[in-house]
């Protein structure tokens, strides 16, 4: 099962915080990323959910949905 | 019922992919407030695999199923909206600090969903509602935000009933006298003025504006429930519990307080 986009987005922001814990000297300042990405929608409730999520597996088979792309900018900055 | 549905007009598609970005952002951007050096997503493009079809004279996006070698792709390029971008774009949004929010104001009339909905469309507060409402009417609303007309009437209608946020009690003028009550809320003025009433009784009111009311309660009137009503169906109620409620006169008369 898929999990909806913001977690696999949190998650993936989530492992870069790590890099570092704010006293270094020099630190990474940016990080780009391009990931496949298989999306999928979800009804729940009345509402539908954006499924995203990187793939299980790296060998395909034809049980798997075909893979966008996902590229993301993640930096220090004052973005909200 | 099917867990994977067909498809969303692109409008909704769009709003869906846009509330999980909200989302992850919203959880992003608490972190930043307990650590200052947090990553936050800056640019996002996203290349998705999917079907587009017209279904009567909306334009429908259905993602891509397993094997599906035919789909085409839609690339979004989506920008964060940084706080500079903000403040220079919705000073003319400028809400009052006396202004309820859409959440104070409505209630549980709207579910989180549908006043996120709102938010959307760029209505944060009541004033903002009523303004597009009289403006524009329900319909549009209905079909910007989802929501069903009956409902935002409803909403709007909630809006309008007396709400309660604080009580307090003001010292009287002349020693021996009760103290006032200082009611503060909203919508306490409709027509005329308020009917006041603790415990059931009625109360006297001494004064009375929009936001507040002043009232001059009986003794053994500082406990017990509140209601302020401003039109039938229309009326708040709290509890009341004073904890310093009048002496004097009480051991005067001797009364038992009503609890």
């Amino acid at each position: 099962m898929k999990r909806p986009l913001s977690e696999a987005l949190r998650e993936l922001v989530e492992a870069v915080q790590s890099a570092g814990n704010g006293d270094e000297l020099i630190r990474v300042g940016s990080v780009y990323f391009d990931l496949p990405l298989e999306v999928a929608l979800r009804r729940k409730g009345e509402e539908m959910e954006f499924l995203g999520d990187l793939p299980n597996w790296r060998w395909r088979t034809v049980f798997d949905l075909p893979p966008g792309r996902m590229r993301v900018l993640c930096d220090i900055g004052d973005s909200l | 019922m099917n867990d994977r549905d067909s498809g969303l007009p692109v409008e909704q598609f769009i709003q869906a992919l846009t509330s999980q970005l909200d989302r992850a952002q919203d959880a992003m951007a608490l972190k930043a407030h307990i650590r200052p050096l947090t990553f936050a997503v800056k640019d996002l493009t996203l290349d998705l695999r999917a079907h587009f079809g017209m279904s009567g004279s909306v334009v429908h996006i259905t993602p891509a199923g397993p094997g599906d070698s035919a789909a085409s792709t839609l690339h979004l390029s989506l920008t964060s909206i940084t706080r500079p971008m903000m403040e220079e774009n919705t000073s003319h949004l400028a809400v009052g600090p006396d202004e309820p929010t859409l959440q104070e104001a409505v209630g549980s009339e709207l579910t989180s969903e549908e006043r996120r909905r709102l938010e959307w469309a760029g209505i944060h507060t009541l004033s903002q509602f009523r303004e597009l409402q009289s403006r524009s009417g329900e319909a549009a609303i209905e079909q910007v935000a989802f929501i069903p007309a009956a409902r935002l009437k409803a909403a709007l209608e909630r809006a309008t009933h007396p709400f309660v946020e604080t009580v307090t009690t003001v010292p009287p003028e002349n020693h021996g006298a009760s103290p006032f009550l200082h009611i503060r809320g909203r919508n306490f003025l409709e027509n005329g003025p308020p009917d006041v009433r603790i415990g059931g009784e009625p109360v006297p009111i001494v004064r009375v504006s929009p936001r507040e009311v002043l009232v001059a309660p009986q003794p053994h009137q500082f406990r017990g429930d509140l209601t302020i009503q401003t039109a039938p169906g229309r009326i708040a109620s709290t509890r009341l519990n004073i904890l310093n409620a009048p002496e004097g006169p009480l051991s005067t008369d001797g009364k038992e307080q009503s609890i």
